[in-house]
């Protein structure tokens, strides 16, 4: 068998009928495959996106609320003390009052 | 993935319709299956097809030839390992294991080669490529190419020299 006669015996063979059609009908499917795979993605990407948003506000609105209610706290004991010390000021007042008139 | 970029329709479709015929008639045969080849074209096409790196020509012909050959004998191994059949690189030792179904007996012949040996004469002879673009496309030695070629030549003649002796003892 001569390099000739190889030659002649490979000679390509057409691609069945309707190939190109085929591949064709593929790559749109791929394609409508692909897109609706990036739709549900995107779907999805906005889901979590505000899942995210709304657990940060929850979270930041919680730890403003502690805030708050630490400064309120503050507040009221800084309050109390200035209370305690008008009142300590006043107790003075009157034994020093007392102590005078009562001395001889 | 998604986000990949594809190969523009009109420069994909123009490739289809021009390598259609090389690409079915590479994998036909190494898989020596019409259904089982075209099933490796299409998924060649497609994979071309999500290949936007791909922009001209003489790559894409390249590109098509290689990525067919790889792909065909990773079926041919696939079915082969799945039919238990077991296949030496040696044509010679494989004669008895042919599939008898082929009764043009240059098929048959075909069908004795293993498939990197197909590939080599599919590329040489339908191909026409020299043997160093033969090696660089399988990336195999060229000296491997040259033996694929030079044995299997051999193998061939000494079959149908055998045969035609049969026929006339007959």
């Amino acid at each position: 068998m001569t390099e000739e006669e190889v030659r002649d015996f490979l000679i390509r063979e057409h691609a069945p009928h309707g190939f190109a059609d085929r591949v064709f009908a593929l790559t749109t499917r791929q394609e409508r495959f692909l897109v609706g795979s990036r739709d549900a993605r995107n779907k999805s990407s906005l889901v979590w996106s505000l899942a995210t948003v709304i657990l940060i506000s929850a979270a930041g609105s919680a730890l403003w609320h502690q805030h708050e209610q630490r400064v309120e706290g503050q507040r009221a004991a800084q309050d109390v003390r200035l209370a305690l010390r008008i009142t300590a000021a006043k107790v003075q007042i009157a034994q020093n009052r007392l102590r005078s008139e009562h001395r001889p | 993935m998604f986000w990949a970029k594809r190969q523009p329709k009109e420069r994909f479709e123009r490739w289809v319709h021009e390598h259609q015929t090389m690409v079915f008639s590479i994998a036909l045969r190494i898989t020596r299956e019409a259904a089982t080849a075209e099933d490796v074209a299409q998924e060649v096409f497609m994979k071309l097809y999500l290949n936007a790196t791909i922009t001209d020509d003489a790559h894409a012909t390249a590109w098509l030839r290689r990525t067919t050959v790889h792909r065909s004998i990773d079926v041919v191994r696939r079915i082969r390992l799945r039919s238990e059949e077991k296949l030496d690189h040696d044509p010679q030792a494989k004669l008895a294991g042919c599939d008898p179904i082929f009764a043009n007996t240059r098929d048959r012949l075909m069908a004795c080669l293993s498939p990197e040996a197909r590939s080599v004469l599919v590329l040489r002879y339908q191909e026409d490529l020299d043997p160093a673009d033969i090696a660089l496309l399988l990336s195999m030695p060229i000296t491997t190419v040259k033996s694929y070629l030079k044995r299997s030549l051999a193998f061939f003649r000494s079959q149908l020299e055998r045969e035609s002796q049969e026929v006339h003892h007959d």
